[in-house]
């Protein structure tokens, strides 16, 4: 074996005491990334699974095709699989049923194994044979005679909309039900949704389906699907698109995005928050970790010199630290990958249970060979990192100095001391023996640098965060406390919501008031005149960059359309004194926030007038509200009124966004024009309730039970103020406990080093205490003189992060305008105390425990020179 | 023929007032297989004179010619190199490697170089130093004077063509002193070698061919001995 890698090795085996301290640390080390990358796949997984769960498993789909150009698109080279869904079929039901239809849409079975609809099942199993159908669970709350099992005699036709198109042919068939589904249909289709089973080389050529696609190589589906849609003959849009949609949410979890849409994705900002997030926990544990190699270094700083002065280059003596750095990193990362494991299991585990409730799923802990290979790459990185310093450093030593370092005390393991400093407080009160404690403590400072650093980032961790979510916490009080409403309800279908559905919910018995709106966002393109004067002076459209976009010397102003029940709109009308205008008629509210940077959130309050609006004059709307929106239509409304504030409906419209209120009748003519995609999404209603203190949660599970009764689960969501704060409770306490279980990781390398740093020091400076005693210091006199050290020692952490942490809370509460009274409320100072204690006593037990061992030492044995 | 050659050596410690010079423009020739004495009081500059000679020190001004070869110019791995082939280093502590064999710390040198000794030539040193029973103990097995021997067989290795021996007898009693003075002088006749040796024992001193005496760090007298 090469000498210098038997050297190192040797050194490993004769050093434990620092051997083990430096694996101790990589141990940690490693885990910490093992269970960074753990709790990132798990993530990862989560959203891609919970994407797959609620959107389906596929890249891409094709709308409108042919059935007879299916081969052609299965066969494409770029495809890995395909799933058909279409071919849709009204069934007109027997005498008897409540609603006369079952709106049958059919699909084959790659649509069943990989799309979402078979979550939503709720009893029996999905289609597998042409002529078996699921049905919406409203048929059987509807139609109690019929049950799972049963077959429906029907007649079938293809898709029938209206009443006009009932008199096509029809096929008589039967259908056998073999299971519910929670979903539903508007009422307008006077039918259930039902799916069936096809397969699609059934299908007749001349029928149009849709296709869903995963690709071989997903990477490529935004300039590979519309190479297939060109392909296969299919048209292009009125914008120039084929008709094509992407599952852009899953794609951006696999990395992939479509042109100028990488930016706006959150998934980059996670991936680069995770880079950071690994990087700064590899720079800061290399850190730490160098100060054992450090150590370790220094304590052979001796032998390193003699190898030098018989002839080891430098690059030789480096890499006695570098071997030593390999052979003590390969059991540590191997065992960090099991501990990382189980501790990422037992962390994620406690906050999907704590978390569970308000995601309404559990996270599965997820590890891949991949990863536990990254992070063990990772891991040794750090550790050669760590080593590198202390070889460098070692290998610029001379040998003379090397070599004269333990008897000349030339370097000290870092324990220099250039001139004594003088204590007159600590000499005052415990005489000449504190002084040589601060001096000892100020010696060894570059030897305690790397515990000081540790236990103080360990500190501002834990509570620098704590505190991030206690002003947070205030503050969101403080929105919450300003929201008016105790009960909001969101229903969505991508159509219009039923009128039975919003009668019971109005109807809601305990609710002291409600309301009931939609909205949708548009643009006004206006000109620099239309700014009112109060708002000319905060700077008007050119300090709204960001908001408000300039072309042409035009502005383009976001408006959100407010569509409002007929008897609401009209009491707002009467407030502002005002009556409807005969056309299209809108009141504008006209104001905007007078300080939009306000950090005070009575400061944001603050409105002044926004532009110039007048009864009777027309406006000009369009949907197209940001240039990435497809569709471009265009209306006008007139003013009827214009007040100054936002009516207390539950809408809280963003900075300078104008709301144009219009009566709901109004506001559905108008979204019907807008693109596809606007007119779905704009369908959303939303009804809130102010109920009496201590009933939001009753009424907020009656409503619950009233939207489940006609919608599917996804339809629809609820929430209550006693929910959200319970759950930003959970929530709170959930990420604070992963937060301090990592900080604890932080914290045990932390005492580990210092345990290290302690034991080399006292070790050092055997000769120092045998000396001490000889001329007649007493057992009493060395615990005093050593408990001193410990106490100076553990005081400057405490100092160097309690003052970190001050500048965290002071720049937090700046920033959200929370007030030092209202954080130190809020805050819990009892858990800051219990670490500070905790610190203490840590450092002074090692100092206690290691101190043994010097009162024991013979001092003759001690003092004698007992260099090889 | 000089082997070794010094002009205006200096070597200072420390800054401002602190500040010491160990060596002073020391001009210094050492012809090829002299057994050369360096004597002087403690802290006079003898040892520093001698850890510069070894290239285990750097100089602060002037230069040390080694076979017309400038080391002060040389860089850290060149250094490293000459410390291992050209020169033999004996301390007073002996300095040995504590957790490597007696075998392996008098191969060091070698074994840096990954290069082997020769079985003869081993066995030849080891049958001069009489550590053939030796062999495989670890430094802290051996008695003081055993540790020096090793440690001169460490130096003797690569049959470098200068030894430097800083009181290499410091630590030994009288039999031991002899037994070493006498290996370095065997050295110095039967391989040529050219020997440098830091003592203050003037009996040790007079075993050599030429005694140099420093003070303050300059040579303040350079004689033969006289037989």
């Amino acid at each position: 074996m090469n000498i210098i890698r038997e050297y190192s090795l040797d050194q490993v085996r004769k050093n434990r005491r620092t051997s083990i301290s430096i694996m101790v640390a990589v141990l940690i080390a490693s885990t910490f990334l093992c269970t960074l990358l753990v709790f990132a796949q798990s993530f990862w997984n989560q959203m891609v699974q919970q994407e797959i769960y609620t959107s389906g498993d596929w890249d891409a789909e094709l709308m409108d095709v042919p059935a007879d150009r299916l081969g052609m698109v299965r066969d494409n080279a770029g495809v890995k699989a395909m799933f058909v869904k279409g071919d849709n079929q009204t069934a007109f039901l027997p005498e008897g049923t409540a609603l006369p239809r079952l709106l049958i849409q059919n699909c084959d079975i790659g649509y069943w194994d990989a799309m979402y609809e078979k979550n939503m099942l709720l009893r029996g199993r999905i289609p597998q044979a042409p002529g078996e159908v699921v049905v919406s669970k409203d048929f059987f709350l509807q139609n109690p005679a019929y049950g799972i099992g049963d077959t429906l005699a029907v007649e079938v036709g293809s898709n029938v909309r209206t009443h006009m198109e009932e008199n096509r042919q029809k096929d008589a068939a039967s259908l056998t039900i073999v299971g519910e589904l929670d979903v539903s249909v508007s009422s307008g289709y006077e039918g259930y949704l039902a799916y069936g089973f096809m397969e699609p080389e059934a299908l007749s050529p001349d029928s149009e389906v849709v296709v869903y696609l995963q690709m071989e190589q997903r990477g490529k589906v935004y300039t590979a699907v519309p190479q297939i849609a060109e392909a296969i003959g299919l048209p292009k849009d009125e914008y120039g698109d084929y008709p094509c949609r992407y599952h852009a949410a899953l794609l951006a979890w696999h990395g992939v995005y479509a042109t100028g849409s990488f930016f706006q994705s959150d998934v980059p900002k996670l991936f680069l928050g995770l880079l950071l997030s690994a990087g700064a926990s590899m720079a800061v544990f290399a850190y730490i970790i160098r100060g054992a190699f450090g150590i370790s270094a220094k304590q052979k700083i001796h032998q390193l010199g003699i190898l030098k002065s018989v002839g080891a280059g430098p690059k030789q003596i480096g890499r006695t630290v570098i071997y030593e750095a390999c052979i003590l990193s390969v059991i540590p990362i191997l065992l960090s990958m099991i501990l990382g494991y189980f501790f990422s299991f037992g962390v994620l585990s406690a906050y999907s249970g704590m978390t569970s409730e308000v995601f309404g799923s559990r996270m599965e802990v997820s590890f891949s060979p991949a990863a536990a290979f990254m992070a063990a790459v990772l891991s040794f990185v750090m550790v050669l990192l760590a080593a590198h310093g202390p070889a460098k450093q070692m290998s610029k030593v001379l040998p003379i100095e090397a070599v004269r370092g333990e008897q000349y005390g030339i370097a000290m393991c870092g324990r220099t001391l250039k001139k004594a400093k003088r204590h007159p407080v600590l000499t005052k009160h415990f005489g000449f023996l504190g002084e040589i404690a601060a001096n000892s403590v100020n010696a060894g400072k570059k030897l305690y640098q790397t515990c000081m650093v540790t236990l103080s980032l360990c500190m501002l961790l834990a509570f620098g965060f704590l505190a991030v979510f206690t002003v947070s916490d205030i503050s969101n009080a403080q929105a919450e406390n300003m929201n008016h409403f105790d009960v909001n309800i969101t229903l969505g279908t991508g159509e219009r919501i039923g009128d039975a559905l919003l009668a019971e919910l109005k109807a809601m018995q305990g609710v002291q008031e409600t309301s009931v709106y939609a909205r949708a966002n548009c643009a006004a393109w206006l000109s620099g005149g239309d700014q009112s004067a109060e708002f000319l002076q905060t700077g008007g459209f050119e300090a709204a960059d960001g908001y408000i976009v300039e072309r042409d010397g035009r502005y383009r102003v976001p408006c959100v359309l407010v569509g409002m029940e007929q008897d609401a709109y009209e009491s707002v009308l009467r407030e502002a004194g005002m009556e409807a205008l005969p056309e299209s008629s809108a009141i504008i509210v006209n104001s905007t926030a007078k300080n939009p940077g306000a950090r005070d959130y009575e400061a944001m309050q603050e409105t002044i007038p926004y532009l110039i609006f007048e009864q009777g004059q027309r406006v000009e709307l369009t949907e197209k509200y940001s240039d990435d929106v497809q569709g471009d239509y265009e209306f006008a409304v007139d003013v009827a009124a214009v007040i100054p504030s936002m009516p207390e409906i539950g809408f809280d419209p963003s900075f300078y966004t104008l709301p144009v209120i219009v009566p709901m009748e109004e506001y559905y003519s108008i979204i019907g024009n807008f693109c596809d995609e606007m007119e779905i999404y704009n369908y959303r209603n939303y009804v809130n309730y102010v109920v009496p203190d201590g009933m939001d949660e009753e009424i907020q599970g009656e409503a619950e039970r009233i939207c489940g009764a006609y919608l599917g689960r996804s339809d629809f969501m609820t929430s209550s103020k006693t929910e959200r704060m319970r759950n930003r409770g959970r929530m709170t306490g959930a990420t604070m406990f992963v937060v301090c279980s990592l900080a604890a990781l932080f914290g045990v390398v932390g005492i580990f080093s210092v345990l290290s740093a302690i034991l080399n020091s006292l070790g050092q400076r055997r000769k120092e205490f045998a000396m001490l005693r000889s001329v007649g210091v007493d057992e009493k006199g060395i615990r005093r003189l050593l408990g001193m050290e410990g106490f100076l020692l553990s005081v400057r952490p405490i100092l160097i992060g309690l003052s970190l942490f001050i500048i965290v809370c002071a720049a937090q509460c700046y920033m959200m305008g929370v007030s030092v009274m209202e954080f130190l409320y809020a805050f819990p100072v009892w858990a800051l105390m219990v670490y500070i204690v905790l610190v203490l006593l840590v450092i002074n037990g090692i100092y206690i425990l290691a101190s043994k061992k010097i009162r024991d030492d013979v001092i003759v044995e001690a003092i004698r020179d007992d260099t090889v | 023929m000089d082997i070794l050659r010094t002009e205006g050596l200096t070597r200072q410690y420390g800054t401002g007032q602190t500040m010491v010079t160990a060596l002073d423009h020391v001009d210094l020739q050492v012809e090829r297989g002299q057994f050369v004495a360096i004597i002087g009081a403690s802290g006079s500059g003898k040892s520093t004179l001698l850890h510069l000679l070894g290239g285990v020190d750097r100089p602060d001004g002037g230069k040390i010619f080694v076979e017309d070869v400038d080391i002060a110019t040389f860089g850290e791995e060149r250094l490293a190199q000459y410390r291992r082939r050209k020169v033999g280093l004996i301390y007073q502590f002996y300095n040995l490697i504590p957790t490597l064999s007696v075998k392996k710390n008098i191969c060091l040198p070698m074994l840096l170089d990954n290069k082997e000794p020769g079985k003869e030539r081993f066995d030849d040193i080891v049958r001069t130093l009489g550590l053939g029973d030796r062999l495989e103990h670890l430094p802290g097995q051996l008695s003081g004077g055993q540790q020096q021997r090793a440690a001169i067989g460490r130096a003797l290795i690569y049959q470098p063509a200068i030894l430097l021996a800083d009181e290499p007898t410091g630590n030994l009693d009288r039999k031991n002193t002899e037994e070493i003075i006498s290996l370095l002088k065997l050295s110095n006749r039967q391989y040529k070698q050219t020997i440098l040796l830091v003592t203050h024992d003037e009996n040790v001193a007079l075993e050599a061919d030429r005694i140099i005496k420093i003070e303050d760090g300059k040579i303040i007298s350079d004689k033969a001995v006289q037989f």
